[in-house]
């Protein structure tokens, strides 16, 4: 059940967040529908190494990813999972074609990333700060 | 002649394109992912045996002309789909150099049943965890070497498992990994006859069981049962693993004889420094037929590495010897290889090794892997390998 407070909330917070954001490198998104406030960077990091795809509430995480070299995706791995890309791909080499852990969708852009996350209630994803606006929930600014 | 696998591999691409529907790489098609693997490797191995002729290494690995186009160069497809939040489905094509054709078919494809982030229940041909990278074996990209140590990996011609598998994997959030996986079903597959084996019956007195150099016999594998457990972290990971089989051979007269192949691992990857170990043991039926045929065997290798930047020069000592029977047929051998992989770009890797290999002497004979008795102690046999994943 969602509160006019919930709702009113990530706008809030949006605003507040404003001045940082035109600086702000990297923006952590979900589905508004998807109830994620406060979702760490250690949780984030294990659903985009296939680690886990619920949450602990039991609530399915699918993760989107952005184009393989993209400036993005360097900035997202080397901060949150501290990998670079190369050590990305021979992670993925080893897990992906074994069916043992399914690597993130990989979408073209910023606004497919959020076209994306809007329609998918599960979907998370990360944009550059720029293209936030409010059809998806900001989670996280990774600087 | 030279051969590239150009063509069935941009035949096999535009194939898959058409199926997902998408011009890039891991391209999403609403919840169909593409994504895949290609290698294209060149060996080669001038040795002379005994009467000076030359001696071929691995049963075709490596010969005295360069070599493109063996079953070691392959492009593999993967299509990945989630029917339901439970059910994902996954096809993987794959494309093997080999003779003068490029072979083409779907070689793995699998349901997963996922209970919920740990249990999965597997239904479907899928690629069986017999060693410790077999499950990955034709994902050269994934590994250091050009080609896994054949010492190990020659050892156990199956590649594939019709039937069930229950994974049991969870991860820590400090980064502990577990994996139990537990499998069965049964299979149809091809290897070729042993040089010695082979060299053996067409010198002995009956020319009914003569057997060319090189001959292709298919069995079948059933009441397969094993299990695959991995235990560590990303940089430091065990593997423990068992399987036994029962063996149709129509063509050795064979039926229902047991096989079981088990085996220890250890990789350690740290942020330069890489390692890799692995003992396996072959286990046959113990009748004189078997053992002549497909003794047992024991292998093992280790390989260190250490990365500089983009480079990765590695070593690798190995050793195959007999097995818990003492078998004159067993292949005995020890071999050094030094290589060299370097990384081009993301996702791709050039690589090159040189072995030297050395036969050692059982049932009055050196083969080590060659298919021939050397002229000399040792032999050498190069290799270069591109891989990419996209």
């Amino acid at each position: 059940m969602r509160t006019p407070f919930s709702r009113s909330l990530p706008a809030l917070l949006l605003a507040l967040m404003l001045p940082a954001l035109a600086r702000a490198e990297l923006a952590f998104i979900a589905n508004p529908e998807n109830r994620l406030h406060g979702l760490d960077l250690e949780t984030i990091a294990r659903v985009y190494r296939g680690e886990i795809r619920h949450l602990p509430n039991g609530a399915k995480i699918t993760p989107v990813d952005q184009p393989r070299g993209s400036p993005l995706r360097k900035h997202f791995y080397e901060k949150v999972l501290g990998m670079s890309e190369k050590e990305l791909s021979r992670y993925w080499a080893k897990y992906k074609f074994t069916g043992k852990r399914k690597p993130p969708m990989v979408l073209s852009s910023d606004a497919e990333v959020k076209r994306w996350v809007a329609n998918h209630p599960d979907a998370i994803g990360y944009i550059s700060g720029e293209s936030l606006d409010d059809s998806v929930e900001l989670l996280q600014i990774i600087p | 002649m030279i051969r590239h696998p150009r063509t069935p591999a941009r035949a096999l691409l535009l194939g898959g394109l058409l199926l997902a529907g998408s011009a890039t790489t891991a391209q999403a098609f609403e919840g169909i992912t593409m994504s895949g693997y290609l290698t294209v490797k060149a060996t080669y191995g001038a040795n002379d045996d005994t009467s000076g002729n030359q001696a071929d290494y691995g049963r075709g690995y490596a010969t005295d002309s360069v070599n493109f186009n063996t079953y070691e160069s392959r492009v593999g497809m993967q299509f990945d789909a989630s029917l339901t939040e439970h059910i994902d489905t996954t096809l993987i094509l794959l494309a093997t150099g080999g003779n003068d054709n490029f072979n083409i078919g779907v070689e793995w494809a699998y349901v997963d049943y996922n209970f919920d982030d740990r249990n999965r229940l597997r239904i479907g041909r899928y690629k069986g965890p017999f060693y410790m990278i077999s499950e990955y074996q034709e994902v050269g990209y994934a590994y250091p070497w050009v080609t896994a140590p054949l010492e190990v990996y020659s050892t156990n011609p199956i590649r594939s498992v019709n039937g069930l598998a229950y994974v049991f994997q969870t991860t820590t959030a400090s980064g502990m990994d577990f994996l139990l996986e537990i499998y069965g079903g049964n299979g149809s597959n091809e290897s070729v006859v042993q040089p010695n084996v082979a060299d053996y019956f067409n010198n002995d007195s009956n020319p009914n069981n003569n057997i060319p150099k090189g001959t292709i016999v298919e069995f079948d594998t059933k009441n397969m049962i094993g299990f695959n457990t991995t235990f560590g972290t990303e940089a430091v990971k065990f593997r423990v693993g068992y399987m036994s089989t029962k063996v149709d051979a129509p063509a050795f007269g064979m039926n229902n004889v047991s096989g079981s192949f088990g085996g220890l691992g250890l990789i350690v990857d740290l942020d330069r420094f890489l390692g890799y170990v692995e003992v396996i043991d072959r286990d046959t039926d113990d009748s004189a037929q078997m053992q002549s045929a497909f003794p047992d065997q024991r292998a093992g290798y280790a390989t260190l590495g250490y990365r500089f930047g983009d480079y990765l020069p590695y070593l690798t000592v190995a050793k195959l010897d007999r097995g818990k029977t003492d078998s004159a047929m067993a292949l005995r051998q020890t071999s050094l290889t030094l290589g060299l992989r370097y990384e081009i770009a993301d996702g791709a890797a050039l690589k090159f090794e040189a072995t030297r290999a050395r036969p050692e002497e059982n049932g009055g004979a050196k083969y080590g892997l060659f298919d021939a008795p050397l002229q000399g102690e040792t032999g050498t046999i190069v290799a270069a390998s591109f891989d990419l994943i996209f």
